[in-house]
């Protein structure tokens, strides 16, 4: 197993990458392997074209080869330890094909070498020469990487030392509810890519799928907590920036941490299969510095008094029309598509439905199951239709039933007060 | 070469081998099964 | 290594029945052999056709011809098919036609059930398809489209009838490599001829027969974690059902368990083959064949307590992931133990380059590729950035395709001459070995910085700044998926007899029983069992 020896001592190793090319048996050396040469002469050229391909992208540039620009003191560790990772595994894999590529170019029978007989190390220095790589592997796994490795997690982990405010997000197909308990804030974002651009008959904005109507606002400089659970399916709420990536498990409160150094807009999307919707389920994060963050929950919080009194006002027909249209077209359209049409087989269609065009309340002002306004606020267990009074106020359901009632082609005539869905919860 | 007698003496006794150790492994399949959905779901949230 | 003293290969005494009655009722090892290579290869080009859908439909931003739900279905059958369908039906016909030539017995211990094991496939197949095909004509919502793990809740992930069809298609696969796996276990324990010690079989042999103990202990879990769920989709069960108490990542638990020794038992029997291989092109006997033995046993055992490095995103205690990162960093050692002895394998020789060959240094390459990936990967907060994104995608496509497909193909090629009795266009074989290894790297490289990037899996529709990547992968997936088509002509033809005769021996530094019956085989070998020294 001479390993070292036999490389030390040969000064033709260079061309050695040479040898998987052109190392035909010469009993075949005749049209086969000017065959093979042809395509090896082609290597480059397809090599070029990659690479030509790659720093064609204006667009991102700059960090095309690697992870998005890291602003959190974990997504700083992550990316020095994966950089120094890829070093050590593409050092490994070159010193070890190297070794192969040696042995390729100079072990050919076409060259007269002669086959050996051995089946394992024979001498001593042989013995350690085949252990060495074992140690060093060892000494790479658990220590050298392995030590960071743990402090990395323990560090990762520590969610509550020192942890200054608690933002609570709660996945649902497909929109993230963000809520700030300390403040009494609580919203809903989903996607704001328009459905035209989705399908190709507008032009994409620069922010395609990556833009949402409400984005996640947490000020700079301060370690937030964020809790994480879903209400349906598995779903993974990930930031490439922050270094952080935890999944919201239904009947479960998972956690983790961030502390954002720069401000910024911060994109990212759900990373875990959860439906038809997984692809249009972004998150956005507006990192702002802490007296602008709060002037932006002062505001929160007066919008959040005055939607309060909006449930108690009379609505008038257009209004909720308007604000149902609003919605309907930024979270319903997902799956009941543009125009209540349905995909069919898989999301049933609103226009001419029996449910949208059948009674809602009985006569004792009760909900009537499976009604309409009983499907949008309690939704239908073991499908994608959930109960939206969990992440909708009032005047939202309110509208959004309204609309649906008298659009693409239903005439209900009829509409839904907030109050009454007030009174319903 | 062996003689014939011993010959199928060697034959069933691999028979029976064989028979034992399928019936061995069948059992073997049964008990793992029974077990990831009798116990498992008591053990594993531990791991939580 | 071995050498046969009596190998007698007899003239066929027992004629088959002619035509298709011959295949459903054969008993024949290297009968039922050449129907599982079969079935995997015809199932490798359906699974391939749907993902060219799929990558045809990731080459540009936008929505162009899927419908989301579609493309899940799509990615969740191309991965089921080649798993289940493509991969470990080639290797199991490996194992059938190889193991009793290779220990010197006349067929496997259980001829029979070798037969049914095999029969449950086609159905298991048209199963998995058929909601697939039915919507097409109205009936249902399609076939299941909850990844191949299924590892989300999907209760609520999808209804309909998709996902009951996998659960069944599954208890029927499942029941098929337990068949062979029982089989692989009695015959390697039991059939051997005499003086052929365990510690004499070959490599592949003992691959198998380790792939065999796992299949025994990881089926029955999968098959209990498909059939909890059907009765929590049917009989108001709550195992995974968190509104009702139950718990969503016990299925994970349950899935993994059995899902990362499946990741073994797809890359083993390639693992077994490639020192073959090697040794044979190199002129060489096996090198390390003790630490490789024991190699296998370590990766087998370390595959079944690592599982939960499939899930370090999803809130596993500290302990846990700690636990889970440090046991998984070990599974390098018992690897790079092979690598080391694959290297060893050709120092020294005298090696040529024929197709088999080709594949089998690929295979290394490629396969050294994708491990060395996964050694960053159980690190755990490293593993947040990477976890469910298209570098994961690129990692594993390296261990599956890089070594799984390519193992399969260098055994394809080794022994295709001795199974036909005829030569194949060497020519066409290496320029299919070049087009494949070219095709290959450029569809998969781009996806590894398309995920370090930021790319998550499993989406239908991707951001801008992806787009250079998606392009370029999908582009090397059309020509990869295009030059298999090269695999099919060159087969055929060595079928058909186009090439020259082959001898018993077939290469010039070929060992083993299997090579000192004359090419093609006689219906039967091995009847008086060879004595080996």
């Amino acid at each position: 197993m001479e390993l070292t020896d036999a490389a030390i001592h040969d000064e033709s190793a260079i061309q050695m990458w040479l040898a998987p090319l052109s190392c035909c048996n010469p009993r075949h050396e005749t049209a086969s392997s000017r065959e093979i040469r042809q395509i090896a002469k082609q290597l480059p050229l397809w090599i070029g074209m990659v690479f030509f391909l790659f720093a064609s992208e204006p667009a991102c540039a700059k960090s095309i080869w690697d992870f998005q620009e890291p602003v959190t003191p974990i997504a700083r560790d992550s990316i020095a330890a994966s950089v120094d990772f890829l070093r050590i595994i593409m050092g490994i894999y070159v010193v070890v094909f190297a070794v192969f590529a040696y042995s390729l170019f100079k072990h050919r029978k076409s060259s007269g070498a002669q086959p050996g007989t051995f089946t394992k190390p024979g001498t001593k220095w042989q013995w350690a020469l085949a252990i060495s790589p074992f140690l060093l592997l060892i000494y790479i796994d658990y220590i050298w990487m392995g030590i960071p490795a743990f402090h990395a997690i323990a560090k990762m982990e520590d969610t509550r030392t020192a942890a200054e405010m608690v933002v609570k997000v709660t996945a649902s197909q497909w929109k993230w509810q963000y809520e700030y308990p300390e403040e009494n804030i609580k919203f809903v974002s989903t996607i704001a890519t328009k459905q035209d651009q989705i399908h190709n008959k507008e032009a994409k904005g620069a922010h395609y799928l990556q833009e949402v109507d409400n984005p996640l606002i947490l000020p700079t400089n301060k370690k937030v907590r964020i809790l994480l659970t879903s209400t349906d399916v598995i779903h993974s709420w990930w930031v490439p920036s922050f270094g952080v990536k935890r999944d919201a498990v239904p009947g479960y409160l998972r956690e983790m941490w961030v502390n954002i150094e720069k401000p910024g807009t911060y994109r990212g999307q759900c990373a875990q299969l959860c439906g038809d919707g997984h692809a249009f389920m972004p998150i956005v994060v507006e990192a702002i510095a802490e007296p602008q963050f709060t002037e932006w929950v002062a505001k929160k919080k007066a919008e959040g008094s005055t939607a309060k009194t909006a449930a108690d006002k009379v609505w008038s027909r257009e209004e909720l029309m308007a604000k149902g249209d609003e919605i309907y077209n930024g979270i319903c359209i997902t799956c009941h598509q543009a125009g209540g049409k349905g995909i069919p087989g898989a999301f049933p269609a609103l226009a001419g439905s029996k449910i949208v065009n059948g009674p809602f309340l009985d006569k004792g002002g009760r909900l009537i199951k499976d009604g309409h306004l009983d499907r949008v606020m309690n939704g239908k267990p073991g499908t994608a239709m959930q109960a939206f009074k969990n992440t909708f106020s009032d005047t939202e359901i309110a509208a959004i039933v309204t609309y649906e009632r008298n659009s693409f082609g239903n005439h209900m005539g009829d509409m839904v007060q907030p109050s009454q869905v007030k009174a319903l919860r | 070469m062996m003689n014939e007698p011993e010959a199928m003496n060697e034959h069933e006794k691999r028979e029976r081998r064989t028979v034992q150790l399928v019936v061995a492994l069948m059992l073997f399949v049964a008990l793992i099964y029974a077990m990831t959905f009798i116990k498992l779901p008591v053990w594993l949230p531990a791991l939580q | 290594m071995t050498e046969a003293i009596t190998a007698v290969a007899h003239d066929q005494h027992e004629h088959p029945p002619a035509g298709i009655m011959r295949w459903l009722t054969t008993t024949n090892h290297k009968d039922l052999g050449i129907l599982y290579m079969s079935f995997g290869g015809i199932m490798f080009f359906i699974g391939g056709a749907f993902i060219m859908a799929v990558r045809a439909e990731l080459l540009f931003p936008g929505l162009q011809l899927l419908s989301p739900g579609m493309y899940n279905q799509l990615f969740t059958l191309h991965a089921l098919i080649m798993v289940f369908g493509a991969i470990m039906p080639f290797a199991t016909g490996l194992n059938n036609y190889l193991i009793p030539l290779m220990i010197g017995a006349p067929d496997m211990a259980l001829p029979r059930v070798n037969n049914w094991g095999f029969w449950i496939l086609p159905f298991a197949a048209v199963l998995l398809l058929i909601p697939f095909f039915l919507q097409f004509f109205g009936i249902g919502s399609g076939a299941t489209a909850a990844g191949w793990v299924m590892h989300n809740t999907s209760l609520d992930l999808q209804s309909g009838i998709g996902i009951d069809f996998a659960i069944f298609t599954i208890h029927l696969l499942g029941l098929s490599s337990l068949t062979g796996a029982i089989n692989v276990v009695v015959t390697v324990l039991n059939m051997r001829a005499p003086g052929m010690t365990l510690m004499k079989i070959p490599l592949f042999v003992w691959a198998w027969l380790i792939t065999a103990f796992m299949l025994i202990l990881v089926i029955p879990v999968f098959s209990a974690a498909a059939t909890m769920l059907l009765t929590d989709r049917h009989f108001g069960t709550h195992f995974f059902d968190a509104a009702n108490g139950g718990d969503p990542i016990l299925l994970q638990h349950l899935i993994w368990f059995f899902g990362h020794p499946e990741v073994y038992i797809v890359l083993l029997p390639a693992w077994g083959l490639i020192p073959h291989i090697l040794a044979t092109f190199s002129r060489k006997p096996v090198y390390g064949y003790r630490a490789q033995v024991y190699a296998l046993w370590a990766i087998c055992f370390l595959s079944f307590i690592v599982w939960s490095h499939h899930m370090l995103t999803s809130g596993l205690p500290l302990a846990a992931e700690v636990y889970f990162m440090y046991a998984t960093m070990a599974i390098s050692i018992p690897t790079s133990v092979l690598v080391f002895c694959w290297l060893g394998a050709i120092w020294r020789g005298a090696m040529t380059f024929e197709t088999p060959m080709l594949f089998a240094l690929g295979f290394v390459a490629h396969f050294g590729m994708g491990a060395l990936t996964g050694l960053i990967l159980p690190d755990v907060a490293v593993n947040a950035q990477y976890h469910n994104s298209y570098v994961i995608v690129s990692h594993f496509h390296y261990t599956f395709f890089g070594g799984g497909i390519f193992g399969m193909m260098a055994a394809l090629y080794y022994w295709l001459p001795k199974f036909t009795g005829h030569m194949f266009d060497e020519k066409l074989g290496r320029l299919h070995f070049w087009l494949t290894t070219i095709f290959f790297n450029m569809t998969f490289i781009p996806q590894w910085f398309a995920g370090l990037d930021g790319m998550p899996r499993h989406i239908a529709d991707y951001a801008l700044r992806f787009s250079t990547f998606n392009l370029i992968s999908s582009v090397g997936a059309f020509s990869l998926g295009l030059s298999q088509l090269l695999l099919v002509y060159i087969v055929v033809r060595c079928v058909r007899g186009d090439g020259p005769k082959a001898t018993g021996q077939v290469w010039e530094g070929a060992q083993g029983l299997e090579f000192t019956v004359p090419s093609p085989l006689p219906y039967h070998t091995f009847e008086t069992p060879p004595e080996v020294k």
